[in-house]
Order: structure tokens, then sequence, then C-alpha cells
């Protein structure tokens, strides 16, 4: 019998160059799984509530998705990103494909948290258990595709993965985006500044590191039996959990998006879309009211987006959140 | 069990999850170097190659492997290698002209398909169906002019 299987973080510290690895506790990963759960987990228990998020001490979370790197179509590769958004101050969350992710596992992490801001511009060069900070001065200005080649024929890696921001410009850098490859670019402006912000270019992932996998055989039956990702789940991660069970601890990180956002002074009348999607969807304005009311509804918040006593208590975030990790 | 595997490069999306089941299935972990095919992908991702063992009819492998680790099986057609004879000198590596022959860098060992004994993981998990296996005979001469064709016509 396996033990439940480990995952890691790895606490870079850009400031006083200091990094540190911890394991993340299985209460933890029991309640939030990996990568867009646990970077909000960290964020809201590691950020001061109003902290300016130009400020050093704003975190740059990237996180594996749990079954990264395993037989698990569609997730293999998924990597999300996310911090205190330099823009608006909420909470920022961005998932991107490709093989990142994997690379990330492959290289013996599961998760970097990165804070502080570097003296000089750098990048980080993460390999098979090592973390290097490394010089970006000779390319901080390329754009974001160009480094990542730029990246892989420095290290002599051609399978490395990069996610690279592009031209910083303007006042404290001009909207850009961050991307790991050219196919999988998603518009990430504000992370993309706040990684800039950090004196941090770009993230490099090499890995030749086997990830474990509690139930092989059965991790390929449920494969085959396309798709069981809830068993096949279990099977990678040694954690069970029902579909409810998934399902509420997908409504737990959503639920705690939201009350980061709401520490933040989100309320109601921030609760809208973007000014340009109004213009280019003008029949779907009208709509939209109900449609916030009804989506409210569906996630047991009141009226005005603020979770409800009921909600917190079923999601076990009624009480006061410590900090695990 | 007479087969061979083929890819279609054209089908082939390179998401690589044939090299995670392969050594699911093979190592007990997910570990890509340690697969028995391999998925190159070109920059910017415009060309997948998939490589793996052809099985050859006269193997090269076997001819220069120093201590005879590799060795034909007439019955089945399959090129074994014996783990405990191989001493890991990688001559079967280089020698051989597609790229189908891995190395295990953990155990020090040529890695060597065996076909999963006529159910290849490869062939089952791939949902773009760009590995097949096939019978080797009769040799799809037809399907591998074709290709050819595309690769190499100006």
């Amino acid at each position: 019998m396996h033990m439940t299987l480990r995952r890691t973080a790895a606490f870079i510290d850009l400031g006083s160059v200091k990094i540190e690895v911890k394991e993340i506790p299985l209460s933890l990963r029991e309640s939030y799984l990996g990568g867009r759960g646990i970077d909000i987990y960290l964020m809201y228990t590691m950020l001061k509530p109003d902290l300016d998020p130009w400020d050093p001490g704003n975190l740059l979370l990237i996180g594996a998705g749990i079954l990264s790197g395993t037989p698990a179509p569609s997730a293999a590769g998924m990597i999300h990103v996310g911090g205190k958004l330099p823009l608006t101050g909420l909470a920022g969350s961005l998932s991107m494909g490709g093989f990142w992710g994997a690379e990330l596992r492959f290289a013996g992490f599961d998760h970097l948290v990165i804070t502080g801001k570097s003296s000089r511009p750098v990048y980080l060069w993460v390999h098979n258990r090592e973390i290097e900070i490394r010089d970006a001065a000779p390319f901080w200005n390329a754009d974001s595709l160009a480094v990542q080649d730029l990246i892989r024929d420095i290290s002599d890696e051609e399978n490395a993965q990069v996610m690279s921001v592009g031209k910083p410009g303007g006042d404290r850098g001009a909207p850009m985006d961050l991307r790991t490859d050219g196919e999988h670019c998603r518009e990430a402006a504000e992370l993309g500044m706040l990684m800039l912000s950090k004196n941090l270019k770009a993230v490099a992932v090499r890995g030749t590191l086997p990830v474990e996998i509690k139930n092989p055989d059965k991790a390929l039956q449920h494969l085959a039996e396309l798709i069981d990702l809830f068993r096949l789940s279990a099977a990678v991660t040694g954690i069970s959990s029902s579909p409810e069970e998934l399902m509420r601890t997908g409504e737990r990180i959503v639920t705690l998006e939201r009350l980061f956002d709401i520490r933040e002074g989100f309320s109601l009348a921030d609760d809208g879309l973007f000014a340009y999607r109004h213009r280019r969807l003008p029949e779907f304005s009208p709509l939209l009211k109900p449609a916030l009311a009804r989506y409210n509804e569906i996630h047991g918040w009141d009226m005005h987006g603020r979770p409800q006593p009921d909600t917190l208590k079923r999601l076990g975030l009624d009480g006061e959140l410590h900090r695990l990790l | 069990m007479n087969g061979i595997l083929v890819a279609d490069m054209e089908r082939c999306t390179g998401c690589k999850l044939c090299e995670i089941v392969c050594s699911v299935k093979k190592e007990w972990v997910s570990d890509p170097p340690r697969s028995r095919i391999r998925i190159t992908i070109q920059r910017g991702g415009k060309n997948r190659l998939p490589t793996f063992c052809q099985h050859c009819e006269e193997p090269l492998c076997a001819a220069v492997c120093p201590v005879n680790a590799v060795r034909k099986d007439e019955s089945t057609g399959l090129i074994l290698l014996d783990r405990e004879l191989c001493v890991g000198c990688r001559a079967c590596v280089s020698a051989c002209p597609l790229f189908g022959v891995g190395f295990d860098s953990v155990e020090n060992k040529a890695l060597r398909c065996d076909l999963c004994h006529g159910d290849p993981a490869c062939v089952k998990y791939c949902e773009a169906g760009a590995i097949q296996y096939v019978d080797r005979d009769p040799f799809p001469t037809n399907k591998q002019r074709a290709a050819a064709k595309k690769l190499y016509s100006p």
C-alpha cells in the first residue's frame, strides 16, 4: 500500500534570495486539491488585507493541477497562475494549458510561491529539485516568445518549458501578456505586470524526474473507461473524493476567491463585465442582472454576492482560516 | 502476435499522452524519459515526430551489442532485451537509425518496447488514433509510400 502522494511548494523570495521547499499538508490538499485551490488558499492566508499590489510582498503563485504530468487527458499539462492583481487589487486567476504544468512536476515541484522584488532583472531556472535565479538583463526587452527560445538556447535544453512576459513599457509596464508557449497564450496583462514588477522576466522549467502514481493499474483502467475523472483522480493522488465532494471543493475555491475580493472592498457595484464586452454584445447587457442574481443564488451567496453563513459553514470556511503552509 | 507499430505523423497532436501511459504501464510512475515511445516536437509545435522500436528484420541494435543482450525472437518477430545481461553501454541507442531505443537512466539499461505483449498502451490511449498496431505481414507499403511522398516530395 502506497502512502498518499506528496506535493511540495517552493517559497522563493526574490528580494532576500532565499528559497524554502515545504511539503503541502494532506488536510490542505483534501480541502483545496492543487493549482487554483492551493493558490487562493496561500494568497488569502499569506497576504494582509489592503496590501498594495505593487508592494514587493505581493505574491506570484504558480500551481500545477493535481493531475498535471499524469495520465489524465486535457488536465495533464495544466498550470494555474495567481496573485493580487495590480490594477484592481482582486484575486487573479489564470489557467494555461501546454506542457508547463507537467514539466514543473517532472522537475520535482508542484507549486511555486514567488515573493519579493529582485534587485536586478532575473528569470528562474527550475530543474530537477533545484531552483536557480539567473540573469535576465540581456533579454529584458525581448518579446515573450523570443525569450522562450533564447532560454532554450542558453540552457541547451530544447525541452525546457518557459513561461515568459513580453516587453515592458510605459508607467509600471503597459499591459502585456504572460504566456507559456505560442499556442497557449492567454490574455494575462495584469499577472504579466505583476511578474515584471518583481524584476522577473520568465520562469523556465525542465524536469526528468518521475511523478508517482498511487495506483498505476487503476489509473490506466479508468483512463480507458474514458473518462471517469473522479476515480482517475483518486487512483493518481490517493485522495478519494466523491463527485459531490469534488464539487464542494470547487465551490470552496471559488468562494474563497470571492472572500478575498470582498476583503479588498469588492461589492455588487463592481460585479459587471468590462465595457468592451457590452459594446461587443449589446443584446447581452439587459440579461446580465438576472444572470448575476441566478449565479449568486447557485453559489449560495446573497444578492450582493456575499457568501451566506450557511454556505460558509457547509464549505468549512466559517471559522478563521489558519495558515497551515 | 506478429504486429508492429506504425505512426501517422499528420494525426499526432503532440499531446505526449503516449509517453506518460507507456511509463505508467512499464515503470509504474509517470516518467516520460523512461517511455518506450517518444514524441519530438519542433519549436513552435509545427512538426511532431513519434519514434519507437520498429522490431527490424535484421536488427542493428542486436548486431552492435557487445554482450549479446539483444536478440530477435523468431516466433513473434520481437526484439528482446535481456536486462540482466545489459551493461548500459548505449551502443544500441546510437546504432538505431530510427531512434527507436531508449535509455533508462535510473537503472542504466536500454529501454526496449515489447509491444505490451500484443496490446500496446500507446495505441490504446492515443485519442487521435495516430499510432496503430498492424500486422507485420502484409506490411502496409502503400501507406508508407503515401507518407514518404508527403514528407519528401519537392
